[in-house]
């Protein structure tokens, strides 16, 4: 506790706006009718999600739709499609906001993004012209300028404040979350788009593959017989604003905190020491315990050390909550995961829903969770989003649908 | 969000050399970088291009060998450049009372580019099974915060961050505002870029004529009631970045004063060579300068595609007296 002693409850943030996209669906209402009318885990043997199209490649891919004909571009050029992903969301999240361009014209607006492909371009016919001994033109350098994601979404939509992308591998959208946070004390924004975006690159593919981490059965979060992770791609971005605003807050976020196991390149501290001491920051900054929380959105990865590090830090601090998994209708989408579930955990406080854990059908004895067997209803308050990362990041996000003290309907 | 952000600790290495004192002695005029001139195939002929290379790091024992044997170039430089800086801050950097009251914060704008470039070719040339797991583990880009924080025991919040030229204010201000907001005592910042082969090649042929640099500048950054520190090299006040419509005037920079009579002003990139990161280094420049000068303020401003990028610092002197 000690280690804890400057940190205070802070006043919470709304949020105001909500964006996905993703192997759940295009677009907000295309994920709600995915996540809460899908059926269970448990009724029915793991397959492919109804709108996902796994024809050409072994993750979990968005389907592409006619009326993106005018981002062809994006589409042909595999490093550029996180910029896609991340138009789409925002677009979406400010839509959803009620903020015209010509209101946007007028605040200071952030952009920040949690990514690990969307910092740098990525040409694949250009490396592999070149490490085979062609001499290729030098575009991708040009390229490399205007891929970033952050920096592109804020010109894209002419934002005239701070942008950033970071690269926390799998934590990496709920860390963009809490630096944003961090803009709008410091008030340094009036408005920040915020969260993550992800595409799968062959060579993340084949990556994760050599570490043996894959699965090739859709993933099975928290099973005794989960054997890996399923790969995916998308976006989640939220409007984030301080609670002065005209406009009328979906949930709040009540508090964010991060910390590293200082354990291991890429296996999770077995006693979840980063996760525990990210998820008691989180909560304090939150004026929460964790009695005081309803359900928690897992990280759930299906990798066996994962679900079992996390899954007993679960089980010791949070039997009282629901556990909801949903990578099993999205895939891991590393550096969007924290922003597409944070995306997930927002939809779920407001409309008292947990989505069912797809793949999920037998209990571990040595986790002892049993997440969400069928869609499951509840006046849900408060909530965490728990996000952990290669090389030892753990993120806790922290979501109430008031802002009041836990308890409280105001 | 209350309290002085103190910078603490430097490290450095870059072309110039390795050690803060290849620093003071730059400024000193007593020190210059050794150029490299090459020759590079490209699609338009050979061309000639030129770089500043960092001198090689030797790890120490202490660091785990199943840390070692991933470690990117990079990495490495930023292990000699972040452990400098954690000792020059620390009264006892190998033995942090609270290692959770402590930050991470990395940025570079390409990340592990020897490392990633060499993870390709294998899978160019021998297909999937090329693709080698400890090779892949360390060349993602933010495997070199996790080996800081393994290698220097530090379990604090980090953050890798990734944004071009906007990258050295943008690792700035996660630490700054973590700072201020409580969550952590002390953030090590280590920022910077390697070049590798491929990139080279890129620069090359697109016709450019500078310099290409690599290195990475290190700084801890404390409370102003921080626990434990040797010595306080400034004060950070300040670190914004705002893009195209709305930039930063100097009026609405605190620092303002600097630029009502006679500002004076030095640039040090010409020292460092051409990355997306330079700024980091001109950033300890001026540290040091100000560490000794009770008088100046220092601002760092520069644009790129319409940005500016405005970091603050004045001498710490007057609260240590």
């Amino acid at each position: 506790l000690n280690s804890q002693r400057h940190l205070a409850a802070t006043p919470a943030l709304s949020i105001t706006g909500l964006g996905c996209v993703s192997a759940a669906g295009i677009g907000i209402a295309e994920t709600e009718k995915t996540l809460f009318e899908a059926p269970s885990g448990a009724e029915v043997a793991p397959e492919p999600p109804l709108i996902l199209d796994t024809s050409e490649q072994h993750y979990f891919k968005l389907r592409s739709r006619e009326d993106w004909a005018e981002y062809a571009a994006f589409i042909a050029a595999p490093g550029m499609k996180p910029c896609l992903f991340a138009i789409l969301a925002a677009e979406e999240a400010l839509s959803s906001a009620g903020i015209t361009r010509d209101e946007l014209a007028n605040l200071r607006v952030g952009v920040c993004l949690g990514s690990t492909v969307g910092g740098t371009n990525y040409q694949e016919t250009f490396l592999q012209e070149y490490f085979s001994g062609k001499l290729p033109g030098s575009d991708p350098l040009e390229q490399d300028y205007v891929s970033n994601c952050a920096l592109f979404l804020s010109r894209h939509l002419g934002l005239n404040g701070p942008a950033l992308t970071v690269n926390n591998a799998c934590t990496s959208g709920a860390d963009a979350i809490g630096i944003a946070a961090n803009w709008l004390r410091a008030d340094l924004c009036d408005v920040v788009l915020c969260g993550g975006t992800e595409t799968i690159l062959t060579k993340i593919y084949y990556g994760f593959r050599s570490l043996m981490l894959c699965s090739l059965q859709t993933c099975r979060p928290f099973d005794r017989a989960r054997d890996g992770l399923s790969l995916g791609e998308g976006a989640g971005i939220v409007v984030l604003e301080k609670k002065a605003t005209k406009r009328k807050p979906k949930v709040h976020l009540l508090g964010y905190a991060g910390a590293s196991d200082s354990f291991h390149p890429t296996a999770p501290h077995p006693e979840a020491r980063g996760l525990n001491s990210a998820a008691l920051k989180a909560l304090k900054q939150s004026n929460r315990n964790f009695a005081d929380i309803d359900f928690v959105n897992a990280h759930a990865t299906a990798t066996p050390h994962n679900d079992e590090a996390e899954g007993r830090w679960l089980t010791k601090n949070l039997s009282h909550a629901r556990i909801s998994a949903t990578k099993g209708f999205t895939g891991h989408t590393l550096g969007a995961a924290g922003g597409v579930e944070a995306v997930f955990t927002a939809l779920s406080l407001m409309h008292g829903k947990l989505p069912a854990s797809r793949g999920f059908s037998n209990v571990d004895p040595e986790i002892g969770v049993i997440p969400t067997l069928g869609v499951e209803t509840g006046s849900y308050k408060s909530a965490l989003s728990i996000s952990l990362g290669f090389g030892g990041t753990n993120s806790v996000l922290c979501l109430g649908r008031t802002e009041g003290d836990p308890g409280s309907d105001q | 969000m209350s309290g002085q952000v103190f910078i603490t600790g430097l490290g450095h290495i870059s072309g110039l050399g390795a050690g803060r004192n290849a620093l003071l002695e730059a400024i000193e005029g007593k020190r210059l970088p050794e150029r490299k001139q090459i020759s590079v195939r490209t699609s338009h002929g050979v061309r000639e291009t030129s770089l500043f290379t960092a001198p090689e790091v030797t790890l120490p024992a202490t660091i785990p060998e199943s840390i070692k044997r991933r470690m990117a170039r990079v990495a490495k430089m930023a292990f000699f450049s972040a452990n400098e800086a954690m000792q020059d801050a620390f009264v006892n950097s190998a033995n942090l009372v609270e290692p959770d009251r402590v930050g991470i914060v990395v940025g570079t704008a390409y990340g592990c580019l020897e490392l990633a470039s060499a993870y390709q070719r294998r899978i160019v040339e021998q297909g999937p099974p090329g693709a080698s797991p400890s090779i892949f583990s360390g060349s993602v880009q933010n495997a070199i915060a996790s080996q800081l924080s393994i290698s220097l025991g530090i379990q604090g919040p980090t953050a890798t961050v990734t944004t071009i030229d906007q990258t050295t204010i943008g690792s700035l201000r996660v630490a700054f505002d973590w700072l201020k907001f409580g969550e952590v005592d002390h953030v090590l910042v280590a920022i910077g870029d390697e070049h590798s082969e491929l990139h080279t090649y890129l620069a090359a042929d697109s016709g450019s004529t500078e310099t290409l640099g690599e290195g990475i500048a290190s700084f801890v950054l404390s409370r102003e009631d921080a626990k434990g520190i040797k010595q306080r090299y400034c004060e950070l006040f300040d670190v914004q970045a705002f893009a195209g419509k709305k930039p930063l005037s100097v009026s609405q920079f605190e620092g303002a004063e600097v630029f009502g009579s006679a500002p004076w002003a030095r640039s040090f990139a010409p020292l460092f060579g051409s990355m997306a990161t330079c700024s980091a280094f001109e950033i300890s420049m001026a540290a040091l300068m100000t560490s000794s000068d009770l008088r100046t303020r220092s601002c760092f401003q520069t644009s790129r595609f319409g940005e500016n990028q405005t970091v603050g610092l004045r001498s710490a002197l007057a609260e240590i007296s």
